[in-house]
């Protein structure tokens, strides 16, 4: 009984404790404008967004000029071989016709579908030799002395 | 008699009971709702499991500090090993490998003005470095706070181990909580600065995209960005590689690896470190709390960024090309939840409207963008 009177005695001096330390703390966080100013918070944000959005810029602006340089090589490949037929030129799949393949070669590669592959799985079972199980004395065997 | 009395006295002093105290009992409530909602509500499962039974074994009262080396900040402890990998950051690149192996910037390549809204989601981390500044944080520990805007979590926690390692419970469970909880958080504001006709917008279907182009997307991506911001090497370094592992075709052995056991195994120790190192008598305090608000903060301004900036592009588009606000909120990292909700939220206003994989698109540019905004304030905060 003690025991458990000093459990209970130490477990709500643990939560006396808790609370106090929380209670102390809260009133140490005040909102307080000045500190932006003080530690360079604002030019500090306004340079660390810039960059950030700098960054995204030029990547945007290098994948928007990959795709012209990747087909004005291959225009000026065509020009020199030979004429691009008109049906070419303006090739571009749809993204619903690209989805269908994606599936349909999902499909295959995992092996996801309705028909059986044609790989037949004969597994060679290994048996000791006796001649109980042996083909040569087997009854498909004409016996040697009727003939 | 007296010794029996005595031993089991002892007995009951080195039981959790006698060490139970009510932040305990809070932590593993807090425990048990994260694995409720994970298997019940499925939000974020794979994060939210391992987080939720980490918070019930961090939580299991102990004799602390008489070198048992139990619990997770007891030296020697296996716990404490395994946390090392989060503290030091070591775990955060790893996943970003798995990450890269796993996604497909296809969307992006095909229309890589989404990438701007990849950078306007940012807007929730500096903003509320500032107000974490206005609390009384110190400006390391208001950058690390703000970082949680980026939804990102291993990049929350690279940032925090780097810039304040005292607070990095307390932000990695904030960052992945919000994470999980994006289906709730986001379509409250989206809808709230979207109108149903822009809701309604379809998009044009993105353009097939070349291998040639996926090769070169990490390299470029690679160059660009870790030349603009060193910091984020870590984390960009990995992502792109493991992109380069997946499209170069060549080594599907390894992006197989990648993108399958090895960022499961890194998931499963992360998560369940991150979720023990909540251990009541570290983690409960107002700090965690002030975290836990500016966290969810951070992620509002975040998405309203992303949504407002994606208005703001389609004033400047022609009517083919422009973009469905709603898509901006994906802008936020957190993949691919973000894009889901999007997504969801397209299809519940009209079922015929597909934006998976338009969302997808600044989904992965948050990944970026949040990765070199981490990158920038360590270079800021730690280069002096």
């Amino acid at each position: 009984m003690d025991t458990l009177n000093m459990i209970i005695s130490d477990t709500l001096e643990s939560v006396e404790d808790t609370v106090a330390i929380t209670a102390s703390n809260i009133s140490e966080i005040t909102f307080d404008l000045s500190k932006l100013w003080n530690s360079n918070g604002i030019v500090f944000t306004v340079i660390g967004y810039s960059v950030v959005f700098i960054a995204l810029l030029l990547l945007f602006i290098a994948f928007k000029s990959l795709t012209k340089i990747i087909s004005f090589n291959l225009r000026r490949k065509f020009n020199k071989t030979a004429e691009v037929p008109t049906e070419k030129k303006g090739f571009d799949i749809s993204g619903d016709i690209t989805a269908a393949i994606s599936l349909a070669l999902h499909l295959h590669f995992e092996e996801i579908h309705d028909l059986e592959n044609t790989v037949i799985t004969i597994k060679k079972i290994q048996k000791t030799y006796s001649p109980w199980s042996s083909k040569i004395y087997g009854l498909r065997q004409n016996p040697r002395g009727i003939k | 008699m007296e010794n029996i009395v005595h031993d089991i006295d002892k007995f009951i002093k080195f039981t959790g009971f006698a060490h139970m105290t009510i932040g305990h009992i809070i932590m593993i409530i807090v425990g048990l709702i994260f694995i409720f909602l994970a298997i019940k509500k499925e939000y974020e499962p794979l994060l939210l499991v391992p987080i939720g039974f980490g918070i019930l074994i961090g939580n299991m009262p102990f004799f602390e500090n008489i070198g048992l080396q139990l619990g997770i900040y007891e030296e020697g402890s296996v716990l404490n090993y395994l946390y090392f990998g989060v503290v030091k950051g070591i775990y955060p690149p790893l996943i970003f490998l798995g990450i890269g192996a796993m996604t497909d910037f296809s969307a992006l390549l095909s229309n890589p003005k989404l990438l701007l809204l990849g950078a306007a989601a940012q807007v929730g981390i500096f903003l509320t470095l500032m107000a974490a500044l206005t609390l009384g944080f110190t400006l390391p520990q208001s950058a690390a706070i703000g970082i949680i805007g980026g939804a990102d979590g291993p990049t929350a926690i690279f940032l925090a181990s780097r810039l304040a390692p005292e607070l990095i419970g307390a932000i990695a469970i904030a960052a992945y909580s919000y994470m999980a909880l994006v289906p709730l958080i986001q379509p409250p504001i989206i809808k709230l600065l979207t109108t149903k006709k822009e809701r309604l917008m379809k998009m044009k279907p993105p353009r097939s995209v070349s291998r040639r182009e996926k090769i070169i997307f990490p390299i470029i991506g690679l160059l660009l960005t870790c030349l603009i911001s060193p910091g984020g090497l870590p984390l960009l370094g990995m992502l792109f590689f493991g992109n380069i592992l997946k499209e170069s075709g060549v080594t599907k052995r390894l992006s197989d690896t990648a993108s399958k056991s090895l960022i499961d195994i890194v998931t499963i120790i992360l998560g369940v470190t991150v979720g023990a190192s909540t251990q009541a008598t570290t983690f409960l305090t107002p700090q965690s709390i002030f975290i836990f608000i500016l966290g969810a903060i951070s992620f509002m301004i975040a998405t309203a960024g992303g949504v407002i900036f994606a208005k703001v592009m389609n004033l400047f588009l022609k009517e083919g090309n422009k973009i469905n606000p709603m898509i901006g909120a994906a802008g936020v990292s957190a993949v691919p939840d973000s894009a889901r909700v999007a997504h969801m939220m397209g299809q519940k206003e009209d079922p015929s409207n597909y934006l998976l994989m338009h969302a997808m698109a600044p989904n992965v540019a948050g990944v970026i963008g949040s990765a070199v905004a981490a990158g920038i304030l360590l270079s800021f905060l730690m280069g002096g």
